[in-house]
């Protein structure tokens, strides 16, 4: 069968959908048991076909299990799967894609090396015997990829496209391949990706709404669920504690059912200018050699958070990346606390008293079948002498602050000291990554996108540690971050960076998410 | 209705169930060597008339230090993320210089101690100026490991027989050609002393050392490793000298259990190192693999080689069955893996409830 419609109907758009009514799927009473524990319990949800419907929780509430469920992962242990009104005996992945149910998660389904063209129809590509009709395949992948504004060609290759752009490539692959809509799940997919992309991606998704498709969406940030749901279910220890249409609730509501008690705001109080000290950190016209970055210069002073915002590829990332020697100086110095250093790698950074968190919590952080006690203390055990006499390891030591550190920021399970970190839930991983970073520095902390994939509950831990941090042992912090709302809580002053160099810099109440945006795009009023 | 879920699930039904979890605890811990080693075991034992005599402890101890030096050396490497090509190489290289040095040294003074332990620091200094050669080639010139030491193992061939002239070194003294094989207390060759604490001091060495730490951190995720201080550069060489050095151990005891200097001594020795050491749990990906692993590993074929020596199994079909049980091997180390998840699963769970 040749996947000739398409599902976007951009040409039939004008509310052709008849009123949201139909449940494509529909749970009821669903339980799922690993073994003898209960992971989700008696939960009932309907995906209606042109509504969105969004799942709140903390890491390990039982949205990954309800996930798999839907997908077919999870075969349930009781209760009803129905689709389109019609019980469905043996679900699983295959009878999922069968029925329309699709996902787009943060981990790319995509061949990297191939042309973006050839993997919209990976698996089904179209044949004229025997041969592939490769000319149809690009026409057809060139008329869908401008159905999303797509600037990217059909036959680029995916490794050579920005992971906004990649996503753009899973949506299309996902809802053209056959032409009845169905269910598609996005699972965080503004994780990896800058506001205004996040804003196309809203678009999209409500392009898929007003074509029929019942749409499930998970994601950790309150404004943006608003932006595109239309009811939400909150789950909490693998139960259903409510659904609301997301007009009729607040956000304090929803984190308080979320996180089972009452939470106070977000963010902490930010820095009294007496707080803050003398510059630690200077950087001064840096250049990277991979090009990312042309000319930042900026000066972190002890007691401060400062922010650096911008769109992925600005070049914000490869500025941490510089500091701590991963991305080769072309040009520039980095200063601390007045002494030049020459050449930076993570080792004398870490000597001087630095602490970091990279930003590729896969590639960069985790050692993902070391425990999870060696991941949190691996920095200090090979840097200070804290934890070893004459090259060997003081166990019990490293278990003690390892333990305290698991329970301080709270990774789950708590028992989870000797697993694989690899095992870990995304969420948990980063906490835990944060634990380390944070019980390292002395002067100076660089985090890059802390809070990604980190529910409510843990995020606030987290600004919690950091504004201590700050306040308690007069440390400069680094913020780099995707998240407009995260640096306008968090920082005492914000630059912002557009290829490669910093265009503005805001202080005070100019912190907005206005501004931050705006200046994003480089069309601040100062700047034009 | 919900409520009732849980308490179903810890009666009855749970106890079956959770002594089924106990043994898939059990077996992601240990793995499936001690079986296996019971099964050949027990098979050898009972098809096999003169296996059980001629298999006791102390037999297999005296057959298996040669490559359990070796393998030890090689888990090393593999752990490091790399692996070493060169062993065989190494083998009749240290072979041929040990022996050679010895002679001189004994013509030159006439002590028998002396020329021996001037050969053998001789030869942990060039086995460990091997490993940094290969270590470097690796760590600093970012050389595929594969590359580095399959060329080391071409020249070091190379230079075997420009060294020997592919002639075998006799004459040496007896302290070495003779006492050093030969049993000492309990009915243990002194050979088995010399391996001993040479396999504790690597347990510790891999367990509880810093460098240790390093070296698994490194193999499992070199990027991370970089980013979270460790000297990657230093752990690479180290761990190829370490293994070079153990690798030319393992030849200068062989050399003198076989009495002579061989310039073909050992050219099995790199692939069996590489089999000991993945049938021991190590992983060609790095980050994995224990001493206790490659001890069981090294056992494991040499019972399953005996075995089938006794049997009067030919060694084309030997051949066969090692391949098979490495295939195996790797398979049940899958299966280990899943039994691992589902340990920690179960527990997430529990701890979650």
């Amino acid at each position: 069968m040749l996947p000739t419609t398409t599902s976007f109907g951009s040409d039939t758009a004008e509310g052709a959908f008849s009123p949201p009514n139909s449940a494509v799927l529909e749970l009821r009473r669903a339980t799922k048991k690993f073994g003898a524990v209960t992971a989700l319990t008696d939960v009932s949800i309907e995906l209606m076909a042109g509504e969105c419907l969004v799942l709140l929780g903390e890491n390990g509430a039982g949205k990954s299990t309800l996930v798999g469920a839907i997908l077919g992962r999870h075969p349930l242990t009781e209760g009803q799967l129905l689709i389109r009104g019609e019980q469905v005996e043996h679900y699983s992945p295959h009878a999922a894609r069968q029925h329309g149910v699709r996902a787009v998660t943060q981990e790319f389904s995509l061949c990297e090396s191939l042309p973006v063209y050839a993997n919209l129809f990976v698996g089904q590509e179209p044949q004229r015997a025997g041969f592939l009709r490769k000319g149809f395949m690009r026409t057809e992948a060139r008329r869908r990829l401008t159905e999303v504004d797509a600037t990217f060609s059909e036959t680029d290759a995916v490794s050579a496209l920005t992971r906004a752009e990649q996503q753009l490539v899973e949506i299309c692959k996902a809802v053209t391949q056959d032409s009845e809509p169905g269910v598609i799940l996005f699972d965080e997919p503004t994780a990896a990706i800058s506001a205004t992309e996040a804003q196309k991606l809203f678009g999209i998704i409500d392009r898929l709404k007003t074509t029929g498709w019942a749409i499930v969406y998970i994601s950790h940030r309150m404004e943006e669920l608003r932006r595109v749901g239309d009811r939400v279910v909150v789950l909490r220890d693998g139960r259903q504690v409510s659904t609301h249409h997301l007009a009729d609730v607040d956000d304090r509501q929803l984190i308080n059912e979320m996180a089972g008690r009452d939470l106070d705001t977000v963010h902490p109080a930010k820095a009294q200018e007496s707080e803050i000290g003398k510059p630690v950190l200077s950087v001064d016209q840096l250049a990277t050699s991979n090009g990312k970055v042309l000319d930042v210069s900026f000066e972190l002073r002890a007691g401060e958070i400062l922010g650096i915002g911008g769109l992925v590829g600005s070049g914000k990332g490869d500025v941490a990346s510089a500091i701590f020697g991963l991305e080769p100086l072309t040009h520039g110095k980095i200063h601390v606390g007045g002494q030049p250093v020459s050449r930076p790698t993570p080792r004398t950074m870490y000597r001087l008293g630095f602490g970091f968190l990279a930003e590729d919590r896969k590639r960069e952080g985790i050692l993902p079948e070391t425990s999870v006690a060696a991941n949190i203390m691996v920095e200090r055990l090979a840097i200070s002498r804290t934890f070893s006499r004459a090259g060997f390891q003081l166990k019990r030591k490293l278990q003690n602050a390892a333990s305290h550190l698991i329970s301080e920021f709270d990774v789950r399970p708590a028992g989870a000291l000797r697993m694989p970190i690899g095992q870990l839930s995304g969420g948990n991983q980063q906490k835990a990554l944060v634990a380390r970073a944070l019980s390292t520095p002395r002067k100076v902390l660089v985090v890059v996108e802390p809070t990604a994939g980190v529910d409510i509950g843990s995020r606030m831990e987290i600004y919690r540690h950091l504004r201590a941090k700050c306040q308690e042992e007069g440390i400069g912090i680094l913020l780099v971050s995707s998240d407009v709302e995260e640096l306008v809580g968090m920082c005492d002053r914000v630059v912002v960076m557009n290829t490669g160099r910093i265009t503005t810099a805001l202080i005070g109440a100019d912190i907005t998410p206005d501004n931050i945006v705006a200046a994003s795009f480089g069309t601040t009023e100062e700047n034009h | 209705m919900t409520a009732t879920l849980s308490p179903q699930t810890k009666s009855g039904v749970g106890s079956g169930r959770r002594s089924m979890d106990w043994l898939i605890l059990q077996f992601g811990r240990v793995g499936p060597l001690p079986l296996l080693l019971l099964g050949v075991f027990v098979y050898f034992a009972t098809t096999t008339p003169t296996f059980a005599t001629s298999n006791n402890p102390t037999e297999l101890l005296q057959r298996s230090v040669f490559l359990l030096l070796m393998a030890m050396g090689q888990m090393l490497i593999l752990v490091s993320g790399g692996f070493d090509l060169s062993v065989a190489a190494v083998v009749s290289f240290m072979s041929i210089v040990s022996s050679q040095v010895m002679l001189r040294t004994y013509s030159g003074s006439g002590n028998e101690v002396t020329a021996v332990l001037v050969s053998l620091a001789l030869t942990l200094l060039v086995g460990g100026i091997i490993g940094l050669i290969n270590g470097m080639g690796v760590a600093l010139l970012k050389i595929n490991a594969f590359i580095v030491t399959l060329a080391a193992a071409t020249i070091l061939g190379g230079l075997t027989i420009i060294v020997s002239g592919g002639i075998t070194v006799t004459g040496l003294p007896t302290l070495f050609s003779r006492v050093l094989a030969s049993d000492g207390p309990l009915g243990l060759s002194w050979l088995v002393y010399l391996t001993i604490p040479v396999v504790i001091a690597m347990f510790f060495l891999t367990n509880n050392s810093v460098f240790g730490a390093n070296l698994y951190a490194l193999g499992d995720n070199p990027v991370a490793a970089r980013i979270a201080g460790i000297p990657v550069r230093r752990v690479t060489i180290i761990a190829y000298v370490l293994g070079s050095v153990l690798i030319a151990y393992g030849a200068w005891l062989l050399t003198a259990r076989i009495g002579s200097g061989q310039p073909t001594l050992g050219a099995t020795y790199t692939m069996e190192t590489i089999t000991a050491a993945v049938i021991g749990g190590a992983s060609l990906r790095g980050g994995r693999g224990t001493i206790v692993g490659v001890v069981l590993g090294v056992f494991f074929m040499q019972m399953l080689t005996n075995g089938m020596n006794l049997a009067r199994l030919d060694a084309n079909s030997q051949q066969i069955a090692i391949g098979v049980a490495l295939v195996f091997a790797v398979l049940i180390d899958r299966l280990r893996d899943r039994a691992r998840t589902y340990s920690a699963v179960q527990r997430t769970l529990a701890l979650a409830a």
